[in-house]
């Protein structure tokens, strides 16, 4: 094998093997790529271009502005970031001791808790989102933050516990049992021994977490009306309003990508740990 | 536990019924605490997710309209009327398959493909990574309002392109199977990258003695993946392609903003089927055997697949 040599460990490329891997690489990125480029290039395109974003020469920041002052859309901005913010504080605290309880014990009440998130891991959205309308609107709290914020609370007990579960299944339990042994409590080994020494792994999932709850579409178009707007519903109304206005649709659609741009650009090395779920 | 051994000894009460005591005490507080632990989740699933399949349960063994209070029970009627209405069994059930079997084989093999071909040390490595990363961090509907756009059929880029190459223009969001296709390439687009990245983090672990005595052995790289490296991803791949599927079967957001199951009702699945049959025919009742039908493919699914996630999760612990 002349084209072969092992450079630590690896099996370095040479010739034609080097440009066909060369070659996959550059189309996975412009597979991936593609998509948000051509978003940037058509917010940045005035609207009598837009339909032709590949031919024009005319440049313009003028859809931002418009998206921003579109009808209701520094609302939905303002009220997604409270939901995603109040929904990542509240559902970090108790899905972090969910976890914990997955993580660090044994026995039958473990095991039971553990299939019971399994199962409600499989029931899809729609399910439970159809009868919340009702629900929500009879507890007199549709349209509301808390309306929206309890069904996305149990979204995350059901997908985040078991992140949190391996997030202390890979830290040592040697401190905690020590700690027990000295009399500490239960609760304080929990809070002052486990929970500082998997903050990296809380941090990441927040990170997800508030994305998540950003980006949601279903439960915020069920349960949420011209009192609390969200901004992914904002959006989406846009396609249906304004029909064929694109560069106004990749203008906001931009905008509401900020966060995803900016946690992706400097939460990196954080994030890739919370997506083990 | 052991506080409680300590005072025991401390009070020179070596006894063993009080040692028995002490320990039961122990248990007892061990088991408040694992409760402690747990209660405020169970309480939110309680209230915001079991209570409401309660509901819909309810709702659909009944006659619910807006103008009538009576809500007469009506056994199994509303299910009747879901499996004698043709366009759920013979539209929205076989796309909801269709798509999560067709989503989920792409996007395992791309996504394997994908973490093949980056597991080898490159200079650009971090930014392909983070390239990667992006889509995953991208709202399913802002996705597909990207792909919407990308496909449409006046002027949408992809037409342009075909065009550009002496193709034919297809309108892409007109058909059934090409606007299924969109929506497919709008998962994979969202999804893939979720597959590579875990699959690419266990191959970088992945220890070099197996692969290496299978080349010496004379095998080739097909072979080596074949029956060292594919095995080796087996557990991690299983439990990516478990969560694929309950998210494809329930997938919404896509196809709500791509064709809102259009056209002519063609790519509805049983979310969207579920969502129209409520919002927009005001069937209650079917609507949310609809939604209680797909729950139940999922739920025999999952517990089919129950032993071999906890197997791979750690999912059951025995008491010590």
């Amino acid at each position: 094998m002349a084209e072969e040599i092992i450079v630590k460990g690896q099996l370095k490329l040479y010739g034609w093997r080097r440009a066909l891997w060369f070659t996959g690489i550059v189309l996975v990125c412009f597979f991936f790529v593609f998509p948000i480029f051509w978003l940037i290039l058509t917010a940045l395109r005035p609207e009598s271009e837009v339909f032709y974003v590949h031919r024009g020469t005319h440049f313009t920041l003028d859809n931002f502005i418009r998206a921003f002052d579109a009808h209701q859309f520094k609302e939905a901005m303002f009220n997604s970031a409270v939901l995603a913010t109040l929904g990542t504080c509240l559902s970090i605290g108790i899905t972090l001791q969910s976890g914990y309880m997955l993580g660090r014990f044994r026995g039958k009440l473990r095991n039971t808790w553990f299939g019971l998130i399994y199962i409600m891991r499989t029931i899809p959205y729609i399910t439970w989102g159809l009868p919340l309308y009702a629900m929500t609107q009879y507890l007199g709290i549709y349209d509301t933050y808390w309306g929206v914020l309890g069904p996305h609370l149990a979204v995350h007990v059901a997908f985040f516990s078991l992140v949190m579960k391996g997030f202390f299944e890979n830290i040592t339990a040697s401190s905690e049992e020590a700690a027990l042994v000295d009399g500490c409590s239960h609760w304080g080994v929990y809070f002052r021994i486990a929970v500082p020494q998997v903050l990296p792994g809380i941090f990441a999932l927040s990170l997800i977490c508030w994305l998540w709850t950003w980006n949601e579409l279903l439960f915020a178009m069920l349960l949420t009306s011209a009192d609390t707007p969200l901004l992914t519903v904002t959006i989406v109304q846009f396609v249906n309003e304004i029909g064929m206005e694109w560069n106004l649709m990749a203008g906001s659609a931009i905008i509401a990508l900020i966060p995803a741009i900016l946690i992706t650009v400097f939460g990196q090395k954080y994030i890739t740990k919370g997506l083990y779920m | 536990m052991p506080s409680e051994t300590t005072t025991v000894m401390e009070n020179g009460l070596s006894d063993e019924q009080e040692l028995e005591h002490g320990r039961r005490r122990a248990l007892a507080a061990k088991h408040r605490f694992m409760w402690g632990l747990v209660v405020p989740s169970l309480l939110v699933l309680l209230v915001f997710e079991i209570y409401p399949v309660i509901l819909a349960a309810w709702t659909s063994l009944h006659k619910v309209t807006i103008y009538d209070p009576g809500r007469p029970f009506v056994g199994l009627q509303n299910y009747i009327r879901l499996f004698t209405d043709s366009h759920f069994f013979n539209t929205v059930l076989p796309n909801t398959f269709i798509f999560t079997i067709a989503g989920l084989a792409v996007e395992t093999v791309l996504g394997i493909s994908v973490a093949m071909l980056l597991n080898r040390r490159f200079r650009s490595e971090s930014i392909v990574t983070t390239l990667l990363l992006f889509p995953m961090m991208v709202a399913p509907s802002i996705a597909a309002i990207l792909f919407a756009w990308m496909f449409n059929s006046q002027f949408g880029i992809v037409d342009v392109a075909l065009e550009a190459i002496g193709l034919p223009a297809i309108s892409w969001l007109s058909g059934r199977w090409t606007a299924m296709f969109v929506i497919v390439i709008s998962d994979v687009w969202l999804w893939t990258p979720w597959f590579t990245i875990l699959l690419l983090a266990a191959l970088k672990v992945q220890p070099p003695s197996p692969v290496e005595a299978a080349k010496i052995d004379g095998a080739n790289a097909w072979q080596v993946f074949w029956h060292v490296t594919l095995p080796y991803l087996s557990p991690v791949l299983t439990i990516c392609m478990l969560i694929r599927t309950f998210d494809l079967f329930r997938q919404f957001d896509q196809t709500w903003v791509i064709t809102t199951g259009g056209p002519a009702r063609s790519t509805e699945f049983f979310s969207i089927y579920a969502y129209k049959e409520v919002f927009e025919y005001t069937n209650y009742g079917s609507g949310n055997a609809a939604a209680l039908m797909g729950a139940l493919v999922m739920l025999i699914f999952g517990l089919i697949m129950y032993r071999t996630f906890a197997r791979l999760t750690g999912g059951t612990k025995k008491a010590t």
